[in-house]
């Protein structure tokens, strides 16, 4: 019985019992989610030795793939639907506690954020299961539409004082004087605090901009269609060449969605302001789990596009054009990180910069960093994570997003500030932290293949360079020691400071720490002992460098090339 | 032929639906070309499956193969779904816009300043 | 008058476009060895074992028939399209049911409240009059589009969004959605969706496959064939009504 379509089924049957169930109130709607998470993490976990022993596909409706659907339990695909369900377990417990930003007191409208989450994760785990195209598809826009929805139902942050009245009070946003202006706020009945401008415009943005992408891929998955017949992923692993500029082409729209959500250049410009108007615990996610989610389909894509497969005349092409994004990306993603205040933003533009290495690392020819980028893929997950989601609780005790204004939440919250800068240890690639093996590996492999990819180890350098200088003046303002009194030095802002309304040493809730706890012992633990992770990640970097016998011969009947 | 014909309108609305997502400020001006784009997206899928002298797969007389009587009915089935999604994001987009137009009072979105 | 600014987007945007119209065109045209477009005839593509019902087992010697009135095939539904749709790549067609799903929550978790603006004229009473006839009309063509996908063109989606016209008339007409209703919408919605979910589920108990079928295919052309496929596009032909009832009900707001 092919009962692992359970994976995908538990966060649907979440997302439809939610509405029903959780109408009168937003925690038991959030006790749903999280218990569901978990129960998906344990059904993940229980499986993993199976599937490490043989990968395997998993039908639907009984029809075997090229002509039926088909999703592949493989030590890639399944260790990237554990990881995508411990962040949203994580994630849900921090929502739980709900560090002041997402208070909403009515129970149909949080049941509502609590099933669009859940349909997020879906698509997250969707995508990475697949091995159709247009089913891949679907799973994306499942995971845009939820994201839109979510990031624009962010709202302005309250500060200490006015949290404990609940009284909307004027966003300390920059540029946003527009926006929620006091008048309109103080208008509103109390239950429905005021829309945030910056939400819903970089909502838009990424509608349009992921949408457009998206409509690409399907121009891609119909040209495709109209040369093979077929939309299959691992069909093209042996199929006869499409012409060069053909390939070229389809290739290109077909990476067009995958590209965007992991903020390649040029498709990264929706980045700032969507992570900024997002609500901190889905922001968490959205790194943690759909960037890492898109990434693992992106390569999975690349995979099949190397040689001997449908694609094999534009592979060199592709390879360069990919090369070339990747350290612009890199370069872009840190220069932007590097000139942020608001700290999501910040965290954001990294995330992009990350994801430029792993490009990087993807595009080297016949997949030599394979296993190392898988392995800077799970360390960047585990470390963004963790560190929105102290974001979050920190702009939540400041009353800002800004970091400079955050100035000695470390001295109060020291664990907190402290697992902080793990994870900021972690991104830039210290020795010790999960990511130093991932980077090092590849900038190994990239020096090693030589010419062009030099450049991108350069590139890939001096953003390591700007990632120490930015986290490091984060890190050094939460540790210093606060102005006297309350007010930052900077009159004209309005920033209240920590000291404002909230008791000096307000604890930190249980559903920050723990999750940040976990997050933080995974990045050491990551550091400390790679080859635990190895363990699983050697085999998933094998089915990426040797597709054929890896990946399509376990999922297409024999027999069936077409 | 019919085909090529389909094509180009195809290619047409997309290039059109493009410019248009790229070049106009009002959010619903943007909204309208996201749905031409859509459109000949569309569009496009279905004059894949065309063939010419065929007819709706629906059977409704006795065939025999292996020449089937009908288009193809795939891309058809894609872009029921591909239809379906476009409604779902052009609904979601509008609400969002309402919102944005009760934060921002306009509907425009902010020019794309420099990150920060 | 476009600022200059404006300008330059709009040259960038047509140089754009008018490059992105040239490659594409040289690429499809391109003479060079391999696959291009269309190069996959619609004869000679796998997808004709969908028409000929082949997909599980080969044809049999001299082609295989496919006829109104033949039983014993392996999906048993003269629509191929909704053949293709709610039994070979179901899962496709739970993803768009999510995605509408998502989209409809996202529209009640952001719509703003509208308040009730006072003078808020009423309809004419041509529309008044003729909404209850029309409605009536939509309602039953709805609900055969919805029932009969697997024989004619239509099913779920068409069917279920006729259905909500109809609801949507009635809102254009005046009549403002009050808080139960919604509530009930949205009830039915979920209802829907899981009742879907539990259909795929018992497939999975019964066949061993996620939807599954596990009832009879029965006659080619007749009502009662295709198996779970009836129950399934009705299933969604609910859903999609509520859904989009209940999206419209949010749009007009007045609560």
């Amino acid at each position: 019985m092919h009962h692992e379509i359970l994976l995908l089924a538990l966060p649907i049957a979440v997302s439809f019992l939610v509405p029903l169930l959780a109408r009168r109130s937003a925690a038991v709607a959030r006790w749903i989610a999280f218990l569901a998470y978990l129960a998906a993490l344990a059904y993940t976990l229980a499986l993993f030795p199976s599937v490490m022993a043989s990968a395997r596909a998993v039908i639907v409706a009984g029809w075997l793939p090229p002509l039926g659907i088909a999703l592949f339990l493989s030590p890639l695909s399944l260790g990237a639907v554990a990881l995508v369900y411990l962040i949203a377990a994580l994630t849900a417990l921090y929502n739980l506690s709900s560090p002041g930003e997402n208070k909403r007191p009515e129970g149909g409208r949080s049941a509502r954020g609590v099933a669009l989450q859940a349909l997020f994760v879906l698509g997250g785990v969707g995508m990475v299961l697949t091995a159709d195209l247009f089913n891949a598809f679907v799973f994306l826009e499942i995971a845009g539409i939820s994201a839109f929805a979510l990031v624009a139902s962010g709202r302005p942050l309250q500060s200490g004082r006015a949290a404990a009245a609940n009284v909307p009070v004027t966003s300390v946003e920059k540029k946003s004087a527009a926006a929620a202006d006091s008048k309109t706020a103080s208008a509103e009945p109390p239950a429905e605090a005021a829309p945030s401008a910056v939400s819903t415009s970089g909502s838009l943005r990424y509608l349009v901009a992921a949408q457009t992408a998206s409509l690409f891929m399907l121009l891609g998955i119909g040209l495709l269609y109209s040369a093979t017949g077929l939309l299959t992923l691992p069909s093209l692993v042996s199929h006869p060449a499409l012409k060069s500029s053909f390939g070229l082409l389809t290739a290109l729209l077909l990476l067009f969605p995958v590209l965007l959500e992991t903020k390649i250049v040029p498709l990264n410009f929706w980045v700032g302001r969507a992570y900024a108007g997002a609500p901190a615990g889905f922001a968490a996610s959205l790194s943690g789990i759909g960037a890492t989610a898109a990434a693992v389909l992106l390569l999975r894509m690349l995979s099949v596009m190397g040689s001997g497969s449908a694609f094999a005349g534009t592979a060199g092409e592709l390879r360069g054009v990919l090369l070339l994004l990747g350290s612009l990306t890199v370069l872009v993603g840190e220069t932007a990180a590097f000139r942020e205040a608001d700290l999501k933003k910040v965290l954001a533009w990294s995330s992009a910069g990350q994801m430029g290495v792993v490009l990087v690392g993807a595009a080297l020819p016949a997949g030599e960093a394979a296993a190392w980028v898988l392995f800077f893929l799970a360390s960047h997950a585990v470390a963004k994570a963790l560190l929105f989601l102290l974001a979050g609780f920190f702009a939540a005790r400041a009353g800002t997003n800004r970091w400079k204004a955050m100035k000695g939440l470390g001295r109060l919250h020291p664990l907190a500030a402290g697992m902080f800068t793990v994870g900021a240890l972690s991104l830039m690639g210290l020795p010790l932290f999960a990511g130093f093996w991932g980077k090092l590996g590849v900038l190994r492999a990239v020096f090693s293949s030589g010419g062009p990819a030099v450049l991108a180890a350069a590139a890939i350098l001096l953003g390591t360079v700007a990632e120490g200088v930015y986290f490091l003046r984060i890190a050094h303002s939460l540790f210093e020691a606060p102005e006297a009194e309350s007010g930052t030095p900077e009159a004209e802002r309005e920033a209240p400071t920590v000291g404002s309304g909230k008791p000096a040493r307000a604890p930190v809730p249980a559903g920050v720490l723990l999750p940040a706890l976990i997050l933080a012992a995974a990045v050491l633990l990551l550091g400390l002992r790679p080859s635990l992770a190895m363990r699983v990640i050697a085999p998933a970097a094998r089915e990426l460098v040797s597709p054929d016998e890896q990946y399509a011969q376990k999922i297409l009947p024999s027999g069936a090339s077409r | 032929m019919v085909q090529t014909a389909l094509i180009i309108s195809a290619s047409a609305l997309v290039l059109t639906g493009l410019f248009g997502v790229i070049t106009r400020r009002n959010v619903i001006r943007i909204l309208l070309a996201l749905n031409l784009l859509e459109t000949g997206v569309n569009l496009f899928l279905v004059s894949i499956g065309y063939a010419p002298g065929k007819e709706a797969p629906i059977v409704t007389a006795r065939i025999t193969g292996p020449i089937s009587p009908f288009v193809d009915p795939l891309p058809q089935a894609l872009v029921l779904t591909s239809i379906v999604i476009g409604l779902g994001t052009t609904a979601l987009a509008l609400a969002i816009t309402l919102r944005h137009y009760r934060a921002a009072r306009r509907l425009t979105l902010e020019e794309t300043g420099h990150a920060s | 008058m476009k600022t200059r600014n404006e300008i330059l987007i709009h040259l960038g945007a047509l140089l754009l476009v008018a490059a992105l119209a040239v490659a594409a065109g040289l690429a499809v045209t391109a003479d060079e060895p391999g696959l291009g477009l269309l190069d996959a005839g619609v004869e000679s593509r796998p997808s004709a074992r969908y028409v000929f019902k082949t997909v599980r087992a080969a044809p049999p010697e001299g082609g295989a028939v496919v006829e109104p009135g033949g039983k014993g095939y392996e999906n048993g539904a003269a629509n191929i399209v909704t053949a293709v749709v709610a039994d070979y790549r179901v899962l496709d067609t739970l993803g768009e049911v999510l995605v509408l799903f998502a989209a409809a929550s996202g529209v009640g978790l952001l719509i703003p409240i509208r308040r009730r603006s006072a003078g808020e004229r009423q309809a004419s009473p041509i529309v008044r009059t003729a909404v209850p006839l029309i409605m009536f009309l939509a309602l039953i063509t709805g609900a055969y589009i919805v029932l009969h996908g697997h024989l004619s063109p239509g099913g779920g989606f068409s069917g279920g969004a006729v259905i909500a016209s109809a609801f949507i008339l009635r809102f254009l007409a005046g009549r403002r959605p009050d808080p139960r209703g919604k509530r009930l919408l949205s009830a039915l919605e979920s209802a829907a969706g899981l009742a879907l979910l539990t259909v795929g589920l018992i497939g999975l108990a019964v066949s061993g496959t996620f939807f599954a079928g596990f009832m009879p295919q029965g006659t080619l052309g007749s009502f009662a064939s295709g198996g779970i496929l009836v129950i399934v596009y009705t299933l969604i032909g609910i859903k999609v009504a509520a859904e989009l009832s209940g999206l419209s009900a949010d749009f007009v707001g007045g609560k």
